[in-house]
């Protein structure tokens, strides 16, 4: 029997926390906090507290998907599981909804760049170029994507906290910084809906959560909650101060209110004056992130629905994927239809797979015990 | 096979190093015409307005890299072109029909808005800019009753462009009595908020600079009036943006100066009357005492008696706004953020503010009072 630790690359607990926390944020990041404040006003401060439970329960609630067959992707148990029209049908959902937010984020973020610093270029350009670098970033593998993302995506989100903290220098009314004494419900989960869009994508958990090292699997949940509280506290900042520096009428009428933001901000006396569009710019790596592990994703579950095995075809299916991403991109022609396809599409069939999912596959689970304990012993082969 | 996909890789690499700067879009300065100020004024063509775009020679480009200096020079170191038309695109196309490089907005400074500009040019001008996706929204705005070519012609001996000038004037808080500076992103929000209207300051050539030390006042796009200087430094009192503020005090033969400090307004609805309370806390240095020796029941008198006088002067000032039926400071934002059930119940603010019952109560602490005792 060969030894379990040797099957697959193995990852860290904190390169794991890593990877599923730059899986999410990048996509829904540009258009925080506008979807919130356009349904709720200055309610919109508890759109994102009730996004930010509801995304611990969820990835709570992932997490125990992970923890039924924890050495297989859902991909790859979840024929075996549910059987093979729904565990292929799951699977092939998976695929489609990983390259739309794929596309999604790669395109979104090409407008910014051409609107800001590349007005002359193509967007497909721009997008190409995101594209590869994301495949690049891919293409070595789980434990070489891994660690690229400690060295890259870390620290700029570190720079990124930083720069929440010194666009507080921006805030015009600090009345606004105080919580709303009203509550109105429908306002408030229309918003926190909308808004959602900032949590889409932590569902990579089902991919990669046989990656981590046996031993460290309970520390990578822990260090995913701890990266989703500094993402919450991080969005709670970034909230607090674009409220209180454009305030809420202004708000909904920015196409992108943290890039809004983060253009205004000018340190005095730094070698760099405008520091917050270098923030901006080095977003790519946010980026490049979010869309690099969507696509070490979509390579594994194609690989999973297609029995593929070694790295030619997982190299093969991230070249597809990225072709893929870059064309669909292209088939966009403007920002706002991004908009719409992330309000009315992506949002709404994130949560719903982020909420069927666990509770099919728990309650699956539950009746199918002996099924689960043979996936659970069954070998592994060599990866 | 090891080699190829090393060379692979370095191709790879090459190829994105050339698109990720940005080579595509790269563009020599020096084939630009990068406009530093624009003025916005009335046409004579009917259903027209002018834009004057400014920007620097590409001789005074060059002087300004290499350190040098064109003073005492008869070179011009900015140039103009106006361009006319129904919207800013139009006015933009005209005035870029009128050069040879790229006319490029993205480093604008400053923009001068003429207070003869009719409310529809001001509102398009302004759509019009709030998407221009190179430019920051950082411009200074200020608004000139002046014919704007003569403002942006004028130079100082302080600073070769004008947008220079009031860019670094701006910038600095404490270079001016009150920091009236205000960046083109704080217009599009007032402009965007109800019960709130803009300002802006106000700015007139003299022999060797300019002046200014008084603010404009507008309704909505609609200029009204421009404040005189003592009522701009109340304004810049009840604003919280005064910081050298100054004011004589006859009782005492005394002055008190760098008078700042904060100001916090607060509504309350009370059986449908609307009461706005300024609460005012300054600083001040002493400064001008006709006695040799100031005592303690001196300071305090001058503080009560500054701290009447100018609340008297900041109500008084208050009263204007509301006689001009203009809130520039915000008293129905305020009330919609503080109580906005109660802001919802006016239909127009404007009816509603002339009767808002205004409360100022200000005190001055005298926390300097220099050297000589």
């Amino acid at each position: 029997m060969a030894n379990l630790t040797d099957r697959l690359p193995r990852i860290s607990a904190v390169q794991f926390a890593t990877m599923v926390t730059a899986g999410y944020v990048a996509l829904g990041v540009f258009y925080f906090p506008r979807e919130a404040v356009t349904a709720a006003g200055r309610e919109g401060l508890w759109c994102i507290l009730l996004d930010g439970v509801v995304s611990f329960g969820l990835m709570h609630l992932m997490f125990r998907v992970n923890r039924i067959v924890p050495n297989e992707t859902l991909g790859s148990f979840g024929p075996k599981l549910f059987g093979k029209p729904l565990g292929y049908l799951i699977a092939v959902f998976t695929i489609a909804y990983h390259m739309m937010l794929a596309v999604s984020a790669a395109v979104l973020f090409s407008f910014v760049l051409g609107n800001i610093f590349l007005p002359n270029t193509p967007i497909w350009a721009i997008d190409g170029a995101l594209t590869v670098v994301s495949l690049y970033m891919a293409w070595g593998g789980t434990a070489a994507l891994a660690r690229t993302l400690e060295a890259s995506y870390t620290p700029v989100a570190f720079l990124t906290l930083l720069t929440g903290f010194l666009t507080v220098t921006l805030i015009r009314h600090p009345l606004l910084l105080l919580p709303p004494d009203h509550f109105t419900v429908l306002p408030i989960l229309k918003g926190a809906f909308r808004e959602y869009i900032m949590f889409i994508g932590f569902q990579l958990t089902v991919t990669l959560y046989p990656f981590v090292r046996n031993e460290q699997r309970r520390q990578a949940e822990h260090y995913t909650y701890i990266g989703l509280a500094v993402i919450v506290g991080i969005m709670l900042i970034c909230y607090e101060v674009t409220m209180s520096t454009f305030g809420p009428d202004f708000l909904p009428s920015l196409r992108w209110p943290i890039v809004s933001l983060l253009r205004i901000l000018a340190l005095k006396g730094f070698f760099i004056d405008k520091f917050g569009m270098l923030v901006v710019a080095l977003w790519t790596i946010v980026v490049a992130a979010f869309v690099s592990v969507r696509l070490w994703g979509l390579a594994h579950d194609i690989a999973a629905v297609l029995h593929l095995d070694g790295t030619k075809s997982y190299q093969g299916s991230l070249l597809a994927s990225a072709t893929i991403v870059v064309t669909g991109a292209i088939l966009i022609p403007n920002a706002k239809i991004t908009d719409l396809i992330n309000e009315n599409y992506l949002v709404g069939l994130g949560l719903g797979y982020l909420t069927v999912i666990p509770f099919l596959t728990i309650t699956v689970a539950t009746f199918r015990k002996q099924r689960v304990q043979e996936l659970r012993t069954k070998e592994e082969p060599p990866g | 096979m090891m080699k190829v996909d090393v060379v692979g890789r370095v191709f790879v690499a090459l190829g994105l190093l050339v698109v990720l700067t940005g080579c595509w879009d790269n563009r020599p300065i020096n084939s630009r015409d990068m406009v530093l100020a624009m003025g916005l004024a009335p046409d004579h063509h009917p259903g027209a307005f002018s834009t004057v775009f400014q920007a620097p020679t590409p001789s005074a480009v060059s002087a300004g890299s290499s350190g040098s200096s064109s003073g005492g020079s008869s070179k011009k170191d900015t140039f103009d072109v106006v361009g006319s038309g129904p919207d800013l695109s139009e006015t933009f196309n005209e005035a870029q029909a009128q050069v040879s490089k790229d006319l490029y907005l993205g480093q604008m400074q400053l923009i001068v808005l003429s207070t003869r500009l009719q409310p529809m040019y001001f509102k398009r001008a302004f759509d019009g800019l709030g998407r221009i996706a190179t430019l920051a929204k950082t411009p200074f705005v200020i608004a000139s009753p002046t014919p704007l070519i003569k403002l942006l012609h004028h130079t100082s001996p302080q600073d070769r462009f004008p947008s220079l000038y009031f860019s670094t004037l701006f910038s600095c808080h404490t270079c001016q009595t009150d920091a009236f500076g205000v960046r083109l992103w704080q217009v599009l929000v007032r402009l965007a908020t109800p019960g709130v209207d803009i300002f802006l300051p106000v700015a007139t050539p003299l022999k060797d600079g300019y002046l200014v030390d008084s603010v404009a006042l507008y309704r909505h796009f609609q200029y009204v009036t421009t404040l005189t200087p003592r009522q701009s430094m109340a304004f810049g009192i009840l604003d919280a943006i005064s910081h050298k503020g100054s004011i004589f005090l006859p009782h005492y033969n005394a002055s008190l100066r760098a008078i700042a400090g904060s100001s916090a307004l607060t509504t309350h609805l009370r059986h449908g009357q609307v009461d706005a309370t300024f609460t005012i806390k300054l600083t001040s240095t002493l400064e001008g005492i006709g006695s040799v020796t100031e005592t303690a029941a001196q300071i305090a008198g001058m503080s009560d008696r500054a701290s009447a006088t100018i609340a008297a002067s900041c109500l008084n000032l208050l009263q204007v706004t509301q006689k001009d039926d203009v809130d520039p400071l915000g008293v129905g934002r305020t009330l919609s953020w503080q109580n906005p059930r109660a802001f919802d119940h006016f239909r127009h603010w404007h009816q509603e503010y002339p009767h808002v019952h205004m409360r100022v109560h200000v005190s001055v602490t005298i926390n300097k009072m220099g050297d000589v005792k």
